[in-house]
């Protein structure tokens, strides 16, 4: 439900709108000429500041308008103050042009000062408010420290009409509140602080002489403690990239450096400022010198609602995760960078950082208005560098480097929040759709850095996570469909051949499972195709169960020559002429569809029961294990009656299932094997849509033929020498979404938990057990990765155990994705975890200290 | 009545852009013709269906399962058919778990591409057993009867040549005007006031009911809606509806036969 904030009722501004109406009497007498001349009035100031380049133009026609329709008049009307207000919070990069217009205004009618005032105290007061609710998200869509942040900045925009001793008590009394809620939650405000008081330059945005200002500020920042260096606690688990040094965090812009700026003179702190601002003073009599009173909720209030695992909303929450980078670290040399590790570090890139995020968290509701207005900011951080010089063809202009680093800031703010981890604050499909947006405004300016992105990642994915992977994968897959599949497809040749025969190789891992998802995307295949370079053609019809896999099921099932069946063939394999039962099997098939059927299920369910029968009376000799073999044929000949689309599967599902469930019943079977076998009939039916398949074992693991510690098995066991569970993209996919499902019911089952985490171990263990190594050998990416680039590798021997480190890499990947995503259970469950570890017989120190340290950080988490 | 849907018609000045999930203002112009327009349009801001349009003919509810699903947890969805032949027409519903998850299907996913068609999504007050059909007269949706641009998606050119070209030599229809100028716009208005007519000369077989351009012909009970369970989260009770004895029983004939089809 769209939330409106219920301003109207609250809000002391309609008081003050109606005490304070002085309309013009023609206004008056025609109320509805009045409303349409505001409302179109309105309409014009919310494009207002679109362009930097005309915000003094644009602000002069307003002003115009606004003479004829009465300053007084429009600065009391609480239409015009919501306007102001959603301003202030969405779109954030266009305070100074508003604070501009309203200093303007003021300049014109002086007598507007005291609304203005009082609607700035009256905001900040019902922000501090929302902190003692108990249920902050519904109240603060944004969140009510982003909300004092903004609100802080805007003031200090309007500094010239504000008296000194009311400025400085604004921020002072912010302080407090910091200080009030931080030592009750018994967190660092670091965080808070910097954000909030870094605003204090914005002070001399319009009051560029003014040195008293200058010298109170300074004062009041020497109260204010600076934050510790080492106050970023390093979280591994957090981090997109595994297995390699700490990146060097450079988004910090710190009360630190604020004071550098401060302290380097009034003329230094002009030059931060963008060149369409110019000085606007007030005489100290004009100003607002009313003693500004705000109440600070109290300990005890504060205690009762904030806790200390809090949940911030939307804008607060980034600030507390802001820490992980995506871009290459040069010092580490770890990753390949191909996006540009260095920002732009000044206060201009802070703020350019600043105001998109605040602009992509709360203007999630128009993600094509977002688009356009991340597009706009771009403008406005060029503009602040200074007009760009007319240059030759090769000359560089001087700030080109700083321009196009601004310039590619939206995207990689909007990266950085896509690959949030753990979570991520809006649906990430919100941040990929947002990203193919600002695609769409300029696809030529914008192509390039998207490129470099996606390249990066690409080039970097032996270390990227294994849930970032998959979002990767899903970004660049919605791309890719928005823009017809286009790609430099030939860049990634060399890699296809190089590593063919490297199953776990994530690059090999990545190119699989894009096509082939990339295929059942379209339903022209054949368009696809032929943009693909030849070598990926065989991708796009990769299976779950490769035909090795399938011949050795014939195998094992049938006494026959699995050379006449066709196994390419994909759904119903026992259609096919090589099987003498084949006729029986249309049968069945044309008793499932048969609705009458339906009616009198009991005798039915006998009449199923001896049909499948008959084809063993008829056949006994061809079937090695034909109770298995029964519970296969009637599940994929459900899935065979709805093959037209996935509701009609399900609708079989629903009419057979208790057919399907005495029959199930009555076979001596085990029942673990059964699950298995009823899981992999489903697996091997929708062979070449995985995806598909996993949905339909969705459905009959809700009506209990299957359950989910059985899932997790099958999903863990090698097909084809490659556990499903990390060469495939699905797998990997229904698992976490599995495993989501759980932890979103009142009591998560712990062990369904502790089974998926023990699975994983095993899968390394039996990765080091290839490997043979010894308890002290240090096993590194960066050996792997150099060994299988330069194709170094001379025999099988070789490649095999090549093979092995990328399993034995992608296996920690998934186990250190478990323990972070999951960690809500996980954390409860450390001393488990660690026994485990000491259970399974690790001898590999290098693991067991990573694993270990990652269980610890687990319990850390919040 | 257009009065009636002030809430939804007066500038609001909370937010500095307007959101996306609001109704959009083609159901908004229905609203209007409609006595129940205003209470249909507060159910879909609650709904937790969603109404997805401009599919192509040939995109499989795996696919739109694929990419809605990232928006929420799906209950079920349910696929535009073509009302005599049983085949996908271009659009579908589909049901959320929660309202959120529609209103943030409607918000990030539309104009995005879908099987390379850019869709169209909007709010829907509530899947009603019988709106799965195109009311259009020939059994797909009435706007594929009205384009004149060959669009393979969508079932190439749906009004026939001689009846497209034959207002430009001046043999009845169009404006009678003859041989028409001003190129495409032209037409698009031509289209419109088409459109308009067709709208208003058109009549569902239930009149009292309000029914939308895509929810209009409902051949009663004719066919069982069919509800899926990928998140298992709905309890199905109801296998697809009884088919009924007499003319509604050709299509559920039908569509037994389409499930025995065997492909090639």
């Amino acid at each position: 439900m769209p939330s409106e904030l219920p301003l109207q009722l609250t809000h002391p501004l309609f008081s003050l709108a109606e005490s304070t109406s002085t309309k013009p009497k023609h206004v008056v007498q025609d109320s509805k000429d009045h409303n349409r001349d505001l409302d179109r009035l309105l309409a014009r100031f919310k494009l207002y500041g679109n362009d930097p380049k005309y915000i003094v133009t644009e602000c002069d026609n307003l002003l115009d308008s606004v003479v004829s329709y009465g300053f007084a008049s429009l600065f009391s009307d609480i239409k015009f103050y919501l306007v102001i207000r959603s301003h202030i919070f969405e779109q954030a990069y266009k305070q100074p042009a508003i604070a501009y217009f309203i200093l303007r205004s003021c300049n014109n009618n002086e007598t507007i000062i005291d609304p203005i005032v009082k609607f700035l105290v009256s905001e900040f007061q019902l922000t501090i408010q929302k902190l003692t609710q108990p249920d902050i998200q519904s109240c603060s869509e944004i969140g009510p420290w982003t909300e004092i942040k903004l609100l802080i900045r805007f003031t200090s925009l309007l500094s010239p009409i504000i008296s000194l001793q009311n400025i400085l008590y604004i921020y002072r009394t912010t302080l407090s509140l910091i200080k009030v809620v931080f030592a009750h939650v018994e967190q660092s405000s670091d965080w808070y602080q910097n954000t909030i008081f870094t605003n204090t330059l914005f002070l001399f945005f319009f009051d560029r002489k003014n040195r008293i200002l200058l010298y109170e500020i300074l004062s009041f920042l020497v109260s204010v403690p600076n934050s510790s260096e080492d106050d970023e606690s390093f979280v591994d688990l957090l981090e997109v990239f595994c297995f390699q040094n700490r990146t060097q965090h450079s988004s910090r812009f710190s009360i630190k450096e604020v004071k550098g700026i401060l302290y380097r003179g009034l003329s230094e702190i002009s030059k931060i400022f963008p060149v369409w601002s110019q000085e606007i003073t007030f005489p100290a009599t004009v100003k607002y010198t009313d003693e500004i009173k705000l109440e600070l909720p109290t300990l005890e209030e504060v205690s009762q609602s904030y806790k200390k695992d809090h949940v911030f909303s939307t804008v607060d929450r980034v600030w507390q995760g802001y820490n992980n980078d995506i871009a290459g670290d040069d010092d580490a040399a770890t990753l390949v960078s191909e996006v540009p590790a260095e920002e732009c570090k000044e206060f201009i890139g802070y703020i350019a950082r600043d105001d998109t995020i605040n602009l992509v968290q709360s203007m999630e509701f128009n993600k094509k208005e977002a688009a356009s207005h991340l597009f706009n900011m771009n403008q406005y951080a060029i503009s602040e560098t200074g007009p760009e010089e007319e240059t030759q063809m090769n000359e560089k202009p001087a700030h080109t480097e700083k321009t196009q680093l601004l310039r590619e800031v939206p995207i990689k703010e909007i990266v950085h929040l896509l690959f949030k981890l753990p979570l991520s604050i809006h649906p990430r499909i919100y941040y990929e759709t947002l990203l193919l947006e600002i695609c769409k405004c300029s696809p030529k300016v914008t192509a390039p850095t998207f490129g470099r992105y996606f390249r990066h990642f690409y080039q970097n994915l032996s270390y990227l996570d294994y849930e970032s992977t998959i979002i990767y994968e899903e970004w660049f897959r919605v791309q890719l469909t928005n823009f017809g599949f286009t790609w430099k497809w030939d860049e990634w040749i060399g890699d296809a051949e190089r590593f063919r025969e490297q199953i776990y190789h994530p690059k090999r891992m990545f190119q699989i499972n894009l096509l082939k998802r990339l295929s059942s995307c379209t339903s022209n295949t054949h368009d696809l195709r032929t943009k693909l370079p030849f070598v990926f053609h065989d991708h796009l019809d990769s299976r779950y169960f490769g035909p090795t896999s399938m011949a050795r099921y014939l195998d094992v099932q049938f006494r026959m020559d699995k050379n006449a069946c066709n196994i390419y063939d994909s759904g119903l394999l026992y259609l096919q002429a090589c099987f003498p039962f084949n006729g029986d099997v249309y049968r069945i098939l044309a008793y499932m569809q048969d609705r009458e059927n339906d009616k009198e299920e009991h005798c039915n369910e006998r009449q199923l029961g001896r049909m499948v029968d008959n084809i063993q009376m008829s056949h006994y000799g061809f079937f090695r294990d034909f109770e298995a073999f029964k519970i296969v044929l009637l599940i994929q000949c459900v899935c065979h009656c709805g093959k037209r689309s996935l509701s009609h599967v399900i609708n079989y599902i629903n009419r057979m299932e208790n057919r399907l469930l005495d029959i199930c019943e009555k076979s001596p079977i085990k029942q673990n094997y059964k699950e298995f076998i009823i899981l992999d009939s489903i697996l091997r039916y929708f062979n070449n849509n995985s995806r598909t398949g996993f949905i339909i074992v969705n459905s009959f693991k809700h009506i209990g033929f299957v359950s989910d510690s059985i899932i997790l098995e099958f999903l863990f066991v090698e097909i084809d020498n490659g556990v499903r569970v990390i060469t495939s993209y699905d797998a990997r996919q229904y698992l976490l979404t599995m495993l989501e499902e759980h932890i979103s019911l009142p009591k998560p089952e712990g062990h369904l938990f502790v089974k998926a985490y023990r699975l994983a171990l095993l899968v390394v263990k039996q990765a080091l057990d290839e490997l043979q190594v010894s308890k002290d050998t240090t096993l590194t990416i960066k050996e792997c990765k150099g060994a299988s680039d330069d194709e170094t590798y001379d025999d099988i021997n070789s490649l095999n155990k090549l093979n092995t480190l990328w399993k034995y890499f992608e296996s920690l990947k998934l186990i250190k994705c478990l323990l972070r995503k999951f960690f809500v259970v996980y954390k409860h469950l450390s001393q488990i975890l660690l026994g485990l570890i000491r259970k399974i017989c690790f001898v590999h120190d290098q693991t067991i200290n990573t694993i270990t340290s990652w269980v610890e950080e687990c319990n850390n988490l919040n | 009545m257009s009065s009636q849907l002030a809430e939804f018609d007066e500038l609001k000045w909370t937010h500095s852009v307007k959101r996306l999930d609001k109704p959009s203002s083609y159901l908004l112009r229905k609203a209007r013709r409609n006595p129940h327009g205003l209470e249909d349009l507060r159910k879909s801001l609650v709904s937790s269906t969603i109404y997805v349009g401009n599919l192509s003919f040939y995109t499989s509810e795996e696919q739109i399962y694929e990419l809605f699903s990232k928006c929420g947890m799906i209950k079920r969805i349910i696929m535009g058919l073509d009302r005599f032949k049983f085949t996908p027409c271009g659009f579908c519903f589909i049901i959320y778990n929660e309202p959120r998850e529609a209103l943030n299907a409607v918000k990030y996913l539309s104009d995005t591409k879908l099987d390379e068609k850019n869709i169209s999504i909007d709010l829907d007050p509530g899947f009603e057993d019988g709106r799965q059909f195109g009311r259009g007269k020939s059994g797909g949706q009435v706007s594929d009867e009205l384009k004149f641009e060959y669009d393979a998606a969508r079932g190439g050119f749906a009004i026939p040549l001689a009846q497209r070209i034959a207002p430009r030599f001046g043999n009845g229809g169009g404006n009678g005007n003859g041989r028409r100028r001003g190129g495409r716009r032209q037409q698009h208005q031509q289209h419109d006031q088409q459109y308009d007519q067709q709208y208003d000369q058109y009549q569902p077989e239930q009149e009292d009911n309000y029914h939308s351009q895509f929810d209009n012909y409902v051949p009663e009970d004719a066919m069982g809606t069919f509800q899926s369970r990928y998140a298992g989260a709905e309890t199905l009770d109801a296998v697809p509806a009884e088919a009924p004895a007499s003319e509604a029983a050709a299509p559920a004939a039908r569509e037994e036969e389409e499930d025995s089809y065997m492909p090639e």
